[in-house]
């Protein structure tokens, strides 16, 4: 039994999408998101799919990865245009009893489906693109401003960065546990919920232990290396925003608040 | 041995292992509702590190919960903390004032019904906005999904957390772990810890205010 976790949707590659600073990726997907809650009209969605559309053509990403990621959706998507479709006001086109199909409801229906979907796009393009650690560079490097007013910016940086590392590590610990107890005849598959999470006791007890010792460790050894938190530590990779970033921002921005204030 | 460190790493290992739980228990149960246990471990941590520990190790899972498994972006973040934190916030704040069996009772089942609470109100203001859905659909919605939905999963999060928290300190105290990671840096985080959960709980009721006053 092993557990399939390809530790988010990241797809290396060299594209030209690949290589923008996380920052400017990042900057791009809240902006996209943040106008799609703004636009409400056919028009300014079509701007929008458009700029999904090249940076999907621009990262080299098959048409395979993004159909897998809309596909769990496909059910809140339907049932978000069909109820929107049933329960709005306006002319009405046709009814049954209490079922009502009115124009605007169609319309509002077809409009909503489709921000779902751009909404999911946008953050998928950025995560099919990007590494989970230099999102967490990224993030870092834009929250550095709170830095002022105290907020522990680096050291929730630093606290995702080693959880990142170590999901893998302790995934496949939990593997080896639960074989080791299955093999003593531990049973993690049958019985009702209540049952089940009994037995669920002696797999994450020692797991527990296991996460506070290498806690442990791993504060000593980051410790004897001189690490006493974010103030004058150097990094090995520092970020550095490159020509195609400012230009990507430089014409995305402006098109993107043109696209609000017009549609 | 630099306390902070040690606290910083075993934020970081416990959140680690809540997105495990997180992965391995996750089960669909309505639309875009899921169940996981996760909440149980941040309780937990909240239990033995203090509330605050708690908000971050929420905070910290949600993030990568996001750009991993996630299929509901940045609304589902927010939604995410949001429930997790007036769950584990709730149970662990109450524990840290009174470190008995019943104290742990109360904690766990005040933090059920405060979730359960918060959710409904803000999918209440979330949902429509997010899925468009007109909000007299949401409303009717409310009762036969999200309160069962919210009661269970607090409930069942209540369970398992009693259920597991005895071994586990016991084996951690055998371990010599324990002692070393419960007193941290405690005295100047409680101030902040009753921030945040004030903060939300006065965000919160000033929504109810708007909702009831039916200006949402």
């Amino acid at each position: 039994m092993a557990f399939d976790v390809t530790l988010g949707q990241y797809m290396p590659g060299d594209s030209f999408l690949h290589r923008l600073d996380p920052r400017t990726k990042l900057v791009m997907a809240l902006t996209l998101i943040v106008v799609l809650f703004l636009v409400d009209s056919f028009i300014g969605y079509l701007w929008i799919a458009g700029f999904i559309f090249l940076a999907i053509i621009n990262g080299d990403i098959p048409l395979k990865s993004i159909t897998r990621g809309l596909k769990p959706l496909t059910v809140i998507i339907l049932l978000t245009v069909i109820l929107n479709i049933f329960f709005t006001e306006g002319t009405i086109l046709w009814q049954w009893g209490f079922i009502r199909i009115t124009n605007e409801g169609i319309i509002k229906g077809i409009l909503l489906g489709i921000r779902l979907i751009l909404l999911i796009l946008s953050t998928t393009v950025m995560t099919l693109t990007t590494s989970p650690l230099a999102i967490t560079d990224g993030l870092e490097y834009l929250l550095s401003p709170l830095k002022k007013v105290k907020f522990p910016v680096h050291e929730l940086s630093m606290m995702l960065t080693i959880a990142l590392r170590f999901i893998p590590t302790l995934l496949e610990e939990t593997e080896k546990i639960m074989k080791a107890q299955m093999a003593r005849g531990a049973d993690f598959e049958s019985g009702n919920l209540l049952k089940r999470a009994q037995n669920m006791v002696p797999l994450l007890v020692p797991l527990f232990v296991s996460a506070f010792r290498r806690a442990d460790d791993l504060a000593t050894a980051m410790e004897s290396r001189c690490y006493k938190g974010g103030e004058g530590r150097t990094r090995l990779n520092e970020l550095a925003m490159q020509s195609a970033d400012y230009l990507v921002l430089g014409v995305t921005l402006p098109v993107l608040v043109l696209v609000v204030f017009i549609f | 041995m630099n306390s902070k460190t040690k606290t910083l790493t075993l934020l970081a290992m416990l959140s680690a292992f809540a997105y495990i739980v997180m992965v391995v228990g996750r089960i669909p149960v309505v639309l875009f509702l899921k169940y996981d246990p996760k909440d149980v471990i941040i309780t937990i941590g909240g239990f033995i590190l203090g509330p605050l520990a708690a908000f971050i190790i929420s905070l910290l899972v949600s993030i990568v919960e996001m750009f991993t498994v996630s299929d509901t972006g940045f609304i589902g973040l927010i939604m995410n903390i949001i429930s997790t934190c007036s769950f584990a916030c709730t149970a662990a704040f109450i524990y840290k004032h009174n470190k008995t069996l019943k104290g742990a009772l109360i904690g766990l089942i005040s933090g059920g019904l405060l979730m359960t609470g918060v959710m409904l109100l803000w999918n209440y203001i979330i949902t429509p906005i997010y899925l468009g859905y007109p909000r007299e659909a949401v409303a009717k919605m409310l009762v036969p999904a999200f309160l069962p939905f919210n009661l269970l999963k607090g409930s069942l999060n209540a369970a398992l957390t009693m259920l597991l928290y005895k071994p586990l300190v016991n084996s951690l105290r055998k371990s010599n772990l324990y002692t070393t990671t419960a007193q941290s840096g405690r005295k100047q985080k409680i101030n902040i810890g009753v921030m945040l959960t004030s903060f939300l709980v006065l965000i919160t009721s000033i929504l109810l205010v708007l909702v009831l006053n039916g200006t949402i």
